[in-house]
């Protein structure tokens, strides 16, 4: 029993720290429960999504996908088009949704075709290919938007007369997911279709893990070498788990910004692959194994220290930044010990394999010498 | 002959596109102008009463006068209106308003309806009227918009491709 | 023909054609009313500027510890030095010398700490050498904020908490290099001798080391980790040795940015100052485990020229800015190119 509970410790290790770490900077931050509460029932709806679409390239063995910045860009692309067009409520956002998917599929295509040229190095790769891929994102937008690409609305575009403004205002869909089914217990909102898309989603995922597919997947992510021996087209999956997982992202983003209600035509997508990489990790996730709860337990965390550091550095030390700081310090920190640990064991394991390699040559000479 | 997937891959395809069109269809937002000016019809000239409550889709009524234009937000190419008339008269009338998919903001003429004037009367596009703008104004929008359509920026700095 | 094929093969083809958009962009110079050797002289300004930056990532290259991405900590440790000098009131010749002693004190600490990470993480060095940056630039920020500094000029005033986010050099050791000896030729051209002379030196040590046999035993790390096993080289040390190198050069790349730069940018500034200079040395034709000082040379010289070009040729031409995207796609396009070729030395 007692080395029981300690496994779960050990294997819980990150999960549990960030429980005792917030339980104590929430009394400090001095916020509201019941604030506190309704933010983290709506963040759930809005960014749960997002991170779930993290779950396949990891199955698949090629790591954090820092790609999904590109499934977002294809998102917001979606967006500006129905907002450009007028299209309001549901049918804009399932509209912004729809004309996501084929920019997403390609470029999910181009991001695992990238990430098979460079195997071992996916997650670098992924990261600088969501750096680059922002820079032509930019040039469409604040470009190409309202010269080669026609944009009826001129209101949409900065005063220059092309380009895609700063920040584009959501009014048609504002919420619209989020008050489809609308729901109040106790003074609480709670998003209830988005909570459905997210279960449907969840579903999608565990039923995916079942099929042909997604024992293929996995068979990638165990031994590319073996599952390669087993027939299975190794670099077509990876680049299949990378574009499911860039479509996810970009339908993610469409929830995310129908919550917040406006685009930040150059910034809403930049950080949230780190954001959504970070929760994950929080929810226990590691660079090799991540599940629905993950995903769960993960966002609320995350989201919980997001709402509560700036007030709590302010009360401990007199500083919002300092809280802003340390929260940024730990999402970064959480991905770098998460890749630390996934590299140590990863060594650690082939360091293994080859004593193992050694130590059985031995005997095997030794009894032949014996025999001899 | 067409292999099975790729036949699938179209039909899925075929059905996104007739689903897109559908979604634009519906949830085009519009601009409705309701208005009360009289308008001529035909030879003959139509007014509205004194005060008449419009109602769009069931939504609060608006109360609006002989002369004046009231602006509402809908989605979707079909609606019902109805017109209670409150003073100068006693009318009620119901009917339904189609509006046309890429017309952005019509002119929706409460006279058409109340004189029972035949359907396609009821909505007209809106015409902007010419800007009344300073000089001064003119003149910083012209030299904004030379720099505007220029096809060059994205193609010439041959950004390399690896 | 074949000639021709073959050198664009081996030298890249992404390089060849930066090479030609540089060349478009001089020629085009004086055709559209920028000034050539204002031009010129930015970009010589840079080149010193940022060229030791591009220096440090030469030795983790060289030790098969990958892209320095982690560069920052070097560049807090050149920040402490800066900030520490001035705090304790140095200025001018002998302030620079200070800050400069005091960063490589920090950078050789740092330096160590950082290469026993890596070498546990051998494989994975790219990916946690960011966001080791990255999480230590935010401990930073919460140091400067809580560490008690008293210089007037660098905390905040109205007795606010912490220093400032950009502190100004003015009056210290502000272009103490630049105009060192500088060569100044009418109105617009000017050589800043002192600083191009500093990146040669250095580039002359780092050389000079890499013949030593230290330095030989640390490229043949790099090239071929179990043979330089055998052949008696601890391979760890190494490492640790050109990580402890790449850090300290990078306090010293940093103070010499600030001083042409003439401000202290602290918090955030850091955070992603290592792309620059990766994109910079892989420009230069270095791969992600072979890098020489021509790749240094030759990446600095190009990456700046464009990104002072760029801006330049665009606002006059076409009234438009858009160096910023370019900037980005350029640098970030040269990494992912760099990061999906075939490496052709074996492990």
């Amino acid at each position: 029993m007692n080395s029981k509970l300690r496994l779960f410790f050990i294997e819980n290790a990150v999960v549990i720290l960030f429980i005792l770490l917030i339980a104590v900077a929430i009394p400090v931050s001095g916020l509201p429960r019941q604030f506190l509460m309704q933010e983290i029932l709506m963040r759930l709806g809005r960014n749960s999504f997002l991170v779930i679409a993290l779950l396949l390239p990891i199955m698949a063995g090629m790591g954090l996908n820092f790609g999904m910045v590109l499934g977002a860009m294809a998102g917001q692309i979606g967006l500006i088009f129905i907002m450009d067009w007028g299209i309001v409520g549901i049918p804009g956002v399932l509209l912004a949704m729809i004309i996501s998917l084929p920019i997403s599929i390609f470029l999910g295509w181009l991001c695992g075709s990238i990430m098979n040229m460079a195997k071992g190095r996916e997650m670098v790769t992924g990261f600088i290919l969501a750096f680059f891929m922002n820079g032509l994102y930019m040039m469409i937008v604040l470009y190409a938007m309202g010269t080669l690409i026609p944009i009826m609305n001129p209101e949409m575009l900065l005063s220059r007369g092309y380009g895609i403004r700063n920040v584009v205002g959501l009014d048609g869909v504002r919420q619209c997911i989020d008050n489809l089914i609308p729901l109040k217990i106790g003074g609480l909102k709670i998003p209830v279709f988005s909570y459905l898309i997210i279960a449907a989603v969840s579903c999608f995922i565990v039923w995916f893990r079942k099929t042909k597919i997604g024992q293929d997947m996995r068979a990638v992510g165990q031994d590319r070498a073996v599952a390669d021996a087993a027939g299975i087209p190794v670099e077509r999956t990876r680049i299949m788990a990378i574009v499911i997982s860039t479509v996810l992202a970009g339908i993610g983003q469409v929830i995310f910004l129908q919550n917040l209600g406006t685009i930040n035509t150059t910034a809403s997508h930049e950080q949230i692959g780190m954001f959504s990489i970070a929760a994950l990790l929080i929810g226990g996730a590691s660079v090799t194994r991540a599940s629905i709860p993950n995903v769960l337990i993960g966002v609320t965390l995350f989201h919980l220290l997001f709402l509560v550091s700036p007030m709590a550095g302010k009360n401990l030390i007199g500083s919002a930044m300092l809280g802003e700081y340390f929260r940024q310090f730990v999402s970064y920190g959480v991905i770098a010990m998460a890749l630390v640990l996934y590299e140590w064991k990863r060594m650690t394991q082939e360091h293994e394999a080859r004593a193992e390699l050694r130590g059985g040559a031995a005997p095997a000479k030794g009894a032949k010498g014996g025999a001899a | 002959m067409i292999s099975r997937s790729a036949f699938q891959r179209s039909c899925v395809v075929l059905g996104l596109l007739g689903l897109s069109a559908f979604l634009f269809y519906i949830g085009k937002g519009h601009t409705l102008l309701l208005d009360t000016n009289a308008v001529t019809l035909d030879g003959k000239e139509l007014r509205s009463a004194e005060t008449v409550e419009v109602s769009i889709d069931g939504k609060e009524p608006e109360s609006m006068g002989r002369a004046e234009r009231v602006m509402v937000t809908v989605a979707g190419p079909r609606h019902r209106v109805s017109i209670e008339v409150v003073s100068g008269g006693d009318k009620k009338v119901e009917g339904r308003l189609s509006i046309p998919t890429f017309m952005d903001t019509a002119v929706v003429s409460i006279p058409a309806i109340l004189g029972e004037a035949p359907s396609r009367s009821w909505v007209t596009p809106f015409v902007p009227p010419p800007s009344e703008e300073a000089p001064a104004e003119k003149m910083q929008q012209q030299e904004e918009t030379p720099g505007a359509p220029p096809p060059p920026p994205a193609k010439a700095p041959a950004a390399p491709n690896p | 023909m074949e000639g021709i094929k073959r050198f664009i093969a081996d030298f890249g083809l992404p390089r060849v054609i930066i090479t030609f958009y540089l060349l478009a962009l001089f020629l085009a110079a004086p055709l559209v009313g920028v000034s050539l050797p204002a031009s010129i002289s930015d970009s010589l300004i840079r080149i010193g500027m940022n060229g030791i930056m591009v220096l440090a990532m030469v030795p983790m290259i060289q030790s098969g510890c990958g892209l320095n991405f982690g560069l920052s900590l070097g560049v807090i440790a050149g920040l402490l030095g800066a900030t520490l000098s001035i705090e304790f009131g140095f200025a001018g010749v002998l302030g620079f010398v200070v800050a400069i002693g005091i960063s490589q004190v920090f950078g050789a600490v740092f330096g160590y700490g950082y290469g026993k990470l890596l070498n546990r993480v051998k494989g994975g060095e790219m990916m946690i050498a960011t966001y080791v940056g990255f999480s230590s630039v935010m401990i930073m920020s919460i140091a400067w904020l809580i560490m008690p500094y008293k210089s007037p000029t660098m905390i905040w005033g109205f007795g606010g908490e912490g220093l400032r986010t950009t502190i100004s050099v003015e009056g210290f050791w502000r272009h103490i290099l630049d105009d060192f000896l500088a060569v100044r030729i009418g109105d617009s051209f000017k050589f800043p001798t002192g600083a191009i002379l500093v990146f040669v030196l250095v580039a002359v040590l780092i050389w000079a080391f890499f013949h030593l046999k230290l330095g030989t035993a640390v490229t043949a790390v790099g090239s071929n980790a179990t043979y330089a096993r055998a052949s008696g080289i601890n391979v760890n040390r190494m490492r640790i040795i050109s990580v402890m190198m790449s850090t300290m050069l990078g306090g010293l790349g940093i103070l010499v940015f600030e001083q042409s730069f003439g401000f202290i940018q602290l918090y955030e500034g850091p955070l992603y100052m290592a792309f620059p200079a990766v994109a910079a040395i892989l420009i230069g034709g270095a791969s992600v485990n072979k890098a020489t000082l021509v790749h240094v040379f030759i990446g600095t010289a190009l990456y700046q020229g464009i990104l002072t070009m760029t801006p330049a040729i665009f606002n006059a031409v076409l009234k438009v800015d858009m160096s910023d995207v370019i900037r980005i796609i350029v640098s970030n396009g040269m990494i992912l190119y760099a990061l999906t070729r075939k490496t052709k030395v074996a492990k």
